[in-house]
């Protein structure tokens, strides 16, 4: 790997569908294509919030976060994390309701992409479709600043 | 704080066509600078922004969630976002992203411009 292409490892490989994970049958999201994030409907939001820790680095943060993620998201055991963990590539389901395609991973950041007929597509406020720490900090002191802004119609 | 490892200079080839030039980095750093150089391209009666990605270094999943970002307010404005320049590496990204699906890409400047005007 050329030092151009750093970041190659933390991408997913181009995937035409998606496979259910761990040989589990889930017709929403075997078979299922991963899409753009142009392809929803609906107004897209991002949503940034910014929180200032003292005594953790970015990396830190983002290992915990990963590691306790379907406590952290409120989806509990609902998020069924792969066995291989959440690495690039790795399918994550959501109960039998619908999953997520790691897209990106990095010690610092990831990023889930979904297939076609997530429910979230939608832009459900509580709703992780694209969930990424990238945390901009040297280490900062304590403040909270959400935002939200629509960035489609 | 970490600052942007990013330039991006606007050439105007047309009434109807700029470039921007990005060299260096794409990731959340690169926002201002990146929305600073569409608002220079789009000046005027612009249709067509091209992204040359020749001295692109490095793209991590917030950079690519700008360029969408990007595409939808060039979709807003009626404009065509166009790329040339991408490594193979970055060709694949655009792929895995399906943002090649909303983003004309291309193998040089001369064919950009060409599907532009």
């Amino acid at each position: 790997m050329t030092e151009r292409h750093r970041d190659a490892a933390h991408w997913a490989r181009y995937v035409e569908t998606l496979k259910a994970p761990d040989g589990i049958v889930n017709r929403n999201v075997e078979g299922r294509r991963p899409v753009s994030p142009l392809q929803g409907f609906g107004k897209m939001w991002q949503k940034t919030y910014r929180v200032r820790l003292e005594d953790a680095s970015p990396s830190e943060v983002v290992a915990t976060w990963r590691e306790r993620f379907p406590e952290i998201s409120g989806f509990e055991e609902g998020f069924r994390v792969p066995s291989g963990g959440l690495a690039p590539g790795a399918v994550a389901l959501l109960g039998g309701l619908s999953g997520v395609m790691v897209l990106y991973s990095d010690e610092t950041s990831f990023t889930y992409m979904t297939p076609e007929g997530h429910p979230f597509r939608v832009g459900s406020p509580s709703a992780p479709t694209a969930t990424r720490t990238a945390p901009p900090w040297p280490r900062p002191k304590c403040s909270y600043a959400p935002t939200t802004r629509s960035t489609s119609s | 704080m970490p600052q942007a490892q990013v330039t991006m200079e606007v050439r105007k080839v047309s009434d109807n066509v700029s470039i921007i030039d990005v060299k260096g980095e794409l990731t959340a750093f690169a926002e201002g600078v990146l929305m600073d150089a569409y608002g220079q391209a789009s000046d005027g009666r612009v249709n067509a922004i091209v992204l040359n990605f020749e001295r692109l270094e490095y793209m991590n999943s917030s950079g690519i969630g700008l360029l969408v970002t990007l595409l939808i307010r060039v979709n807003r404005e009626k404009q065509r976002l166009l790329t040339y320049g991408l490594s193979e590496h970055y060709r694949n990204i655009f792929q895995i992203t399906r943002l090649d699906d909303a983003i004309g890409i291309y193998d040089s400047e001369e064919a950009a411009v060409r599907a532009a005007t």
